[in-house]
């Protein structure tokens, strides 16, 4: 049932958001001129894929809570569109137990922070060891593990608001 | 003669009171509708309480990246001030995700509202004006406190500054609700409004000050685009007046043009209400 509601409203005209995406990824690789190893290339092609995973789950999670609140449609855009935007800043920028809930709590730092400072070779001021960034991609099966529980108990205990 | 003119006078003054209860009670109704879903209310104000974090941590780190501490002029209390009482204003003025007109256009049952007494303009102002009640109370005081606790907020320094603010949102509300309503109108003419739309939303969220201060931008393209659209008018122009950005005169300035440009819009609204309702064919069967 899954794949058929989520395919059953495919635009065509957000392919262009991928292109760009996509187009701005690689210029930045490019522009970082990064020293090419193995690991980095897996690493640079697993991100970009587990963080769609990642928020596919959120959006999913953020969907199936409507089956509990129904007129509750905006809470998950704080953490959908709100990860979004969380992600696009280096976690530093954020602080106290904002950064907390949001980077470790729901795991947004892994999307792209930690993956991001595993490419460049930098430290983790926040005191986190390297291999952290190598491995930051487990989050997305972890979240879609996560997703797929929601979403299953959702649809079993699913009653009908009655109008 | 003279008799004919006093009853005319007559039945226009119970024509006014009456339109002034029926206002009354589409504003009590408009409150009404929006505290029935208390659940909404507070997966809205708790997602307007996240933005309200994000923002303030990206703008502080950008005040704090700079040798004064000031971002585009604005403090550190002004600047978290600016974010938080916009979480709030943007659901006051419900910059986003009100269709209710357009629906009723595609659906046909607009048709009822042009057969009511009050026209329909001020219809739908008098229940939105019940709605933002609501919204002020559910929506901006929430955000507003949280900000307050969290991080601190700007004390005004003139006497005057909070009923500016009070009259400057007002108007902000005014303006927003005649750009809402004529986005919805275009339906109209178009049925589906979902590309006008989508240009309201990048306009008035990249305009209005809303993402971040328009006065980060070039002094040229600020005041550009804040006489030239009304979308500063509608977030940038009162979170300015109550952090007090600018001197005195200018701050009277920027409320004076809110008050032009809900001048414009209003009529605009009208007009652009009456062109519909001359070639109006009903959808439907």
């Amino acid at each position: 049932m899954l794949p058929q509601l989520v395919l059953s409203d495919l635009q065509l005209r957000k392919v262009s958001r991928i292109v760009l995406g996509a187009a701005v990824y690689v210029g930045a690789l490019v522009a970082a001129d990064l020293p090419w190893t193995p690991a980095r290339v897996a690493l640079a092609v697993v991100a970009p894929v587990a963080g769609t995973v990642f928020f596919t789950a959120l959006f999913l999670v953020g969907a199936s809570l409507t089956f509990w609140w129904i007129e509750a449609a905006e809470l998950p855009n704080s953490f959908t569109y709100g990860g979004r935007d969380f992600t696009t800043y280096p976690v530093t920028v954020y602080g106290g137990w904002f950064r907390g809930l949001f980077a470790y709590g729901l795991g947004f730092a892994f999307v792209a922070y930690y993956p991001a400072l595993a490419l460049l070779g930098r430290a983790d001021p926040l005191g986190l060891p390297a291999w952290v960034g190598w491995l930051s991609p487990l989050v997305a099966p972890v979240a879609a593990g996560a997703a797929a529980v929601v979403w299953r108990f959702g649809i079993r205990h699913y009653r009908s608001t009655g109008s | 003669m003279g008799f004919v003119i006093a009853t005319e006078t007559a039945a226009r003054q119970a024509t006014i009171w009456s339109h002034v209860r029926i206002c009354a009670s589409l504003a009590a109704a408009g409150f009404r509708r929006y505290s029935t879903y208390r659940q909404a209310t507070i997966a809205g104000a708790a997602t307007n309480i996240t933005f309200g974090l994000l923002r303030t941590y990206v703008l502080l780190a950008v005040a704090g990246g700079t040798a004064a501490g000031l971002a585009a002029g604005y403090d550190r209390a002004q600047l978290t001030t600016y974010v938080w009482v916009q979480q709030g204003l943007m659901v006051v003025t419900l910059i986003w995700g009100w269709f209710d007109l357009g629906d009723r256009i595609r659906s046909g049952d607009v048709v009822i509202d042009l057969l009511r007494p009050v026209p329909p303009v001020l219809a739908y102002f008098a229940a939105d004006v019940g709605r933002a009640g609501y919204a002020v109370l559910g929506r901006f005081v929430p955000p507003v406190l949280v900000g307050a606790l969290v991080f601190g907020l700007y004390r005004p320094a003139r006497w005057y500054t909070v009923p500016l603010f009070v009259l400057s949102a007002a108007l902000a509300l005014v303006i927003c609700f005649a750009g809402r309503y004529m986005v919805n109108a275009t339906a109209f003419w178009l049925l589906d409004t979902r590309g006008i739309d989508f240009a309201w939303v990048l306009a008035s969220g990249m305009l209005s000050g809303l993402y971040f201060p328009l006065r980060f931008l070039p002094e040229w393209f600020t005041l550009t685009v804040w006489i030239g659209t009304p979308f500063p008018s509608i977030l940038q122009a009162p979170a300015d007046v109550l952090v007090e950005r600018v001197a005195p005169g200018p701050t009277l300035l920027i409320v004076a043009g809110q008050a032009a440009w809900a001048a414009v819009m209003m009529v605009a609204c009208v007009v652009v209400q009456h062109r519909a309702e001359r070639r109006l064919v009903v959808q439907g069967g």
